[in-house]
């Protein structure tokens, strides 16, 4: 082949290829959708022809208002990293519409709560054979649940007054109890639960106008219910066994008295 | 078969022998004057029980046995008088000739005032004892409750509280009561 032949051959190419250029179709101009295919190609290089205009973005589709408005909240708008060569790839994080029932309550987290329960009065009988006098406690308490859900866990600051001697005149504790229980937080409104519980403390026991330092220990059993006024508030209603043990200085023995009891539980919490 | 570290062993059995001391010792509604320590007169003549603290353990002196609750600022001294005039609470049991009603009515003759406020009140103990009792005050705050208790076969005894305030009703004063048992 001769100079000129080679040189028209050459020229015959360069414009085969820019006929070949301006006849590509929509497929060749679209972007490419997975990103590990778009890292391994790398940038589109277009010889010698500009590239294509962007195609138009489409519409994102309407979200019906009625299945999330009224409970998911307004979708941030896109970000530079939601953003792919202007074309918004984003439109709304993706929220699953809330149902009614168990997840509008709060689970419980904290409780004020006020126990009733029976103890003895230690050297005190009003009976020939020597039988203790009982001796009705009240108590309040905070309650608070660190962990809750399908089991929760309880810490319970307490202080308790023999019925109709507040702190002067009669005996009162104040204990720290820790509880461990199960609740079915699906049951909507009303949520049961069942929890054991168990605390140590410090009892004043007033005998004979002096004040003997004591210890107290309770052991028990709470089964109730939970009942929501508000998503985040309740009241509480429970009944259980409760052991209160004193324990205390006999001479020079260590002794302890407990007794078997029933208590019952009023609260309100968050 | 289950077998344990030496180590794990030793802490399940410390672990349940705590888990059942924690349980309490005394069940209050078994047992009769639960928590009270059982005093014996030495020469065996009766038995009390009382609370030990707040009480002392009884002593005897000059033929009586004594107990008191001393006040938080107590004066530290043996002497029994001033025990006596300080404490919150005093017991003194002291042997009496006749039956109770003869002797209550010895003593409620030489009582100052008015004399009794409440008398004749009948008495029953857990051993079985029998007698009477009566309150009356001394003065604008010494008051006294005096049970006098016997049994068939022993002497009459005299139970003389003191306090600082009426005892006529007091519980823990009653249960002291109920629990003495004259045994010579």
């Amino acid at each position: 082949m001769t100079t000129s032949g080679r040189v028209s051959l050459v020229f015959a190419l360069i414009a085969c290829s820019r006929l070949a250029a301006a006849q590509q179709t929509a497929a060749d101009t679209e972007e490419i959708d997975d990103p590990k295919v778009a890292r391994r190609l790398g940038t589109r290089i277009w010889w010698g022809t500009s590239p294509p205009p962007p195609a138009p973005a489409p519409r994102p589709a309407a979200v019906p208002n009625a299945t999330v408005a009224a409970t998911a909240s307004t979708a941030p708008a896109p970000t530079a990293a939601d953003v792919d060569g202007g074309l918004p790839t984003l439109a709304r994080t993706a929220q699953p519409p809330l149902t009614a029932g168990a997840s509008e309550w709060v689970a419980p987290r904290l409780k004020l709560a006020y126990r009733h329960f029976n103890f003895v009065q230690i050297g005190a009988s009003s009976s020939i054979n020597g039988a203790v006098a009982s001796e009705p406690f009240n108590s309040v308490g905070i309650d608070v649940y660190p962990l809750t859900s399908l089991v929760r866990v309880g810490l319970s600051s307490q202080y308790g007054w023999q019925s109709g001697n507040f702190v002067s005149n009669g005996d009162y504790f104040a204990a720290q109890s820790v509880s461990l229980g199960v609740q079915y937080l699906e049951a909507g409104r009303f949520v049961p639960f069942a929890e054991a519980f168990g605390g140590v403390g410090y009892m004043r026991r007033l005998q004979f106008d002096r004040t003997v330092p004591t210890l107290y220990w309770q052991l028990g059993v709470d089964v109730g219910t939970e009942v929501y006024f508000a998503r985040t508030g309740y009241i509480s209603l429970a009944i259980g066994y409760l052991r209160p043990v004193n324990g205390f200085a006999r001479v020079q023995q260590f002794e302890t008295v407990f007794v078997d009891t029933w208590s019952f539980k009023l609260g309100i919490g968050i | 078969m289950l077998t344990l570290r030496p180590r794990v062993r030793a802490c399940v059995l410390v672990a349940l022998s705590a888990a059942f001391a924690g349980c309490g010792d005394i069940d209050a509604d078994e047992e009769p004057f639960v928590g009270t320590h059982l005093y014996q007169e030495p020469m065996g003549a009766f038995d009390l029980r009382l609370l030990v603290p707040p009480w002392i353990p009884p002593v005897v002196y000059a033929g009586q046995t004594f107990s008191v609750v001393t006040p938080m600022n107590a004066t530290i001294t043996t002497d029994p008088t001033v025990l006596l005039s300080e404490a919150l609470y005093s017991l003194q049991v002291s042997p009496m000739s006749g039956d109770p009603a003869a002797a209550m009515q010895a003593i409620q003759v030489t009582l100052p005032g008015t004399g009794a406020t409440v008398a004749g009140v009948s008495v029953l103990t857990a051993s079985g004892a029998t007698g009477v009792e009566m309150a009356w005050q001394e003065g604008a705050a010494v008051f006294h409750r005096d049970a006098f208790v016997a049994r068939p076969g022993t002497a009459t005894y005299r139970l003389h509280f003191t306090a600082k305030k009426d005892i006529t009703d007091e519980a823990m004063v009653g249960q002291m009561i109920a629990s003495f048992t004259p045994k010579k």
